[in-house]
């Protein structure tokens, strides 16, 4: 019983269909997950008001959506199964390929004739010459012709009955071995990554410090099983520049940093190595320092405080003692004109040359009082001071260590290896059959049968020609 | 930063419209002379296609990647180009300029409607070396996809059964291989890319799931096509359909959101 049940498990992974419909069904699943919005990334209230409106397509995309599908156990599946079966393939075309030890092996039995020429003495190593010409190895048969052909046969050359076989691409079935294999590998470095690859995020400010350990970093994924030990290097932003064309278009992101104590320049695209954990820089903003006072003059916020405002887009913080919600906009360049207050804060990508915040102070969900506060200059906002002193900038920064990633790179050079091989050489074998009645040109290709055709047709061509 | 010479885009796309004017001539009236011109319009409006690039890429420092009118320029350019690699070497394929022009007349349509003729600069994140192997080989494998899909209309409408019909189903399938290893090393390229930029190598935005359901989709077709023994109007069918995914991929997505989940 249990060994029927091998058995058949072994005949479904062996099949090339079976292949074909988890391919196909894995497609369909990413197609499906595709077209549905995905609901992991929507911030909650987003996905409440989704939920409300929507509820079918709600459900659907919780189940479907390409943020749920990447993590389900239905992927994951498929993937095994997919695995799986491209390894026993894998496995079948080696021995296969090994069984048949030449493709001239069966040529008799499934070669089709292209066409004849007119017999003459000197066809035979005009022939070889052609097919040496054309990249054939084309090798002379007598006696041993006998497994190719029923007909009579005599062992000399130039004479009717002398075959000349040759073959082209025999080694490409390797090409499409050594492809699944770099898919095999690519998928082991897949999973390598989702068990072992580690990543996590921190944020700093311009003249900050921080320390590279597992405390200071959120949205922290990491693998169940395996305690990775952080380097604990100590991280300091020393400054952060953006570079501007024209005042608009980024040129240039770059962070000064001490690692250390040892002064490292991290850039976009030139992330830093930390003892194997890549530290990549992801995102910046604004850091305002902001006094407030209340109306007896106690200092109640005293802090450097990091807001998402660039682009004209409004922050809030809140001062839980106090009962206070300061909701910020900014202003980088800020100047006045005829239609208002513009200055630049519609812009994602400004030097703060002016910078001006627009700040609404709310108590208890009520606003108290807004308005304009320039730099170093006290406003008062109903009973409460405000100071905005200083302006720096701050860095979200992602840690990420990924094992799998030598074994992915390794695998997709494989699998193009291997594809590039498949399809440079395919099996094509060569029979010419000389007998008194005309030269018989016989072949078979594995592949690509139209464009054989026109090879042979050249190959005929010539050697009635030349 | 201003958008120079842009009347050499407009005469590359006046003389694609022509081009396919001529094509429709040769088709319906069966004016083989047409076709012949037509070709020839098609490799004038490449060149002058060409120069525009040339032109773009000195006063911008970079080639033409950025934004949807960028892409859609440089798309279109390896298109042609394959196609005419194509037409080259096997004369007797002219005829898919037939489809190929209107086509490039949509996508350059397309650019235009979405996207800024202004020149910017590279910005940060598109500084890196990948950068020229996964755009390259990004549009590889779309003119190969698109060729492929050309030369399969071509094979619809040839009616009967004959050598020449056999020849394109065998160059239908080679070009699905071109461009299926093309995207392994555009999406092996942009894995790496992108482990440097956001520290992580796949991140299943939309453009990376797109990107490999159709590498899965023409993998399958290369299965049927190869291992199954599918073959004639159904691979010709399959080679049209995946296009359509193509289109989404690389024309859509930014139709409905950022191209890459990018942060800076």
């Amino acid at each position: 019983m249990r060994k029927d049940f091998f058995k058949i498990v072994f005949r479904i992974l062996i099949s090339r269909k079976f292949a074909v419909y988890l391919m196909l069904l894995i497609a369909a699943l990413l197609l499906t997950g595709a077209m549905l919005p995905d609901v992991s990334t929507l911030p909650a209230i987003e996905q409440w008001r989704f939920k409300n409106r929507k509820p079918l397509v709600y459900a659907l995309s919780s189940a479907l959506g390409i943020g749920a599908l990447k993590d389900s156990y239905l992927f994951l599946s498929l993937f095994i199964f997919l695995f799986l079966s491209i390894s026993v393939c894998t496995i079948k075309r080696i021995i296969y390929h090994r069984k048949s030890a030449d493709s001239l092996d069966n040529i008799s039995r499934i070669s089709h004739c292209y066409g004849s020429i007119p017999f003459d003495n000197l066809a035979a190593q005009r022939v070889m010459n052609i097919l040496r010409r054309k990249g054939w190895k084309p090798r002379r048969s007598g006696i041993a012709s006998s497994r190719y052909l029923s007909g009579p046969v005599t062992t000399e050359n130039e004479s009717p009955g002398l075959i000349i076989m040759g073959n082209k691409g025999y080694a490409g079935d390797w090409g499409s071995i050594i492809f699944h294999v770099g898919m095999l590998v690519t998928v082991i470095g897949v999973v390598v990554s989702m068990m072992l690859g580690f990543s996590g995020a921190f944020t700093l400010t311009e003249g900050f410090e921080s320390q590279l350990s597992r405390g200071n970093l959120f949205g922290v994924r990491e693998p169940e099983r395996f305690d990775l030990t952080l380097p604990g290097t100590m991280l300091e932003l020393k400054k952060f520049e953006m570079a501007l064309r024209d005042d608009v278009h980024p040129v240039d992101f770059i962070c000064y940093m001490l690692l250390d104590g040892k002064e490292e320049v991290v850039k976009i695209n030139k992330p830093v190595d930390i003892r194997g954990f890549t530290l990549t820089p992801q995102k910046y903003g604004f850091t305002p320092k902001f006094l407030i006072k209340d109306g007896n003059g106690n200092i109640i916020l005293d802090a450097y405080v990091n807001l998402e405002v660039r682009g004209g887009a409004e922050d809030s913080f809140e001062i839980p003692g106090a009962n206070l919600v300061i909701s910020a906009r900014f202003y980088p360049d800020f100047k006045l004109s005829g239609a208002g207050f513009m200055g630049q804060a519609e812009k994602l990508y400004a030097i703060a040359r002016n910078p001006v915040f627009y700040i609404k102070v709310f108590n208890k969900d009520k606003m108290i009082a807004g308005g304009f506060l320039p730099k170093d200059k006290p406003i008062d906002f109903g009973k409460y001071t405000i100071i905005f002193n200083d302006l720096r900038h701050w860095v979200y920064f992602r840690v990420s260590m990924d094992s799998g990633m030598p074994l992915l790179i390794a695998g997709l050079i494989t699998g193009v290896v291997g594809l590039v091989w498949r399809f440079y050489f395919y099996d094509r074998a060569i029979w010419i059959r000389m007998m008194p009645e005309g030269i018989e040109f016989n072949g078979r290709s594995k592949y690509f049968p139209g464009l054989f055709k026109e090879d042979m047709e050249k190959i005929i061509g010539a050697a009635r020609n030349e | 930063m201003s958008s120079p010479g842009l009347l050499l885009f407009w005469l590359a796309v006046s003389v694609y419209a022509l081009s396919f004017i001529f094509y429709l001539v040769s088709l319906v009236f069966k004016k083989e002379r047409a076709g012949v011109f037509a070709f020839y319009l098609i490799g004038s409006a490449f060149v002058i296609q060409t120069i525009y690039i040339a032109q773009r890429w000195i006063v911008s420092g970079h080639p033409p990647v950025v934004g949807r009118f960028e892409n859609s320029l440089w798309g279109t350019w390896f298109v042609v180009l394959i196609a005419l690699i194509l037409f080259f070497r096997r004369k007797g394929l002219r005829s898919i300029g037939a489809v190929i022009s209107p086509f490039v007349l949509l996508m350059l349509g397309n650019g235009l409607v979405g996207g800024d003729l202004a020149i910017e600069p590279l910005s940060p994140p598109f500084k890196s070396g990948w950068l020229w192997v996964h755009v390259i080989f990004a549009w590889l494998a779309y003119g190969s996809y698109t060729v492929s899909a050309g030369l399969a209309a071509v094979y619809l409408f040839k009616r009967g059964e004959s050598t020449a019909k056999i020849v394109l189903e065998d160059l239908i399938v080679k070009f699905i291989a071109l461009g299926f290893i093309s995207h392994i090393v555009m999406v092996g390229s942009g894995a790496v890319w992108a482990y440097g930029l956001w520290g992580r190598y796949w991140g299943w935005d939309p453009l990376e799931t797109w990107s490999l359901i159709s590498w899965l989709i023409y993998g399958l077709i290369l299965h049927l096509r190869l291992t199954i023994g599918w073959k004639g109007k159904r691979i010709a069918w399959l080679a049209i359909l995946s296009l359509v995914g193509i289109i989404i991929l690389f024309w859509g997505i930014g139709f409905v959101s950022k191209l890459h989940t990018g942060l800076l």
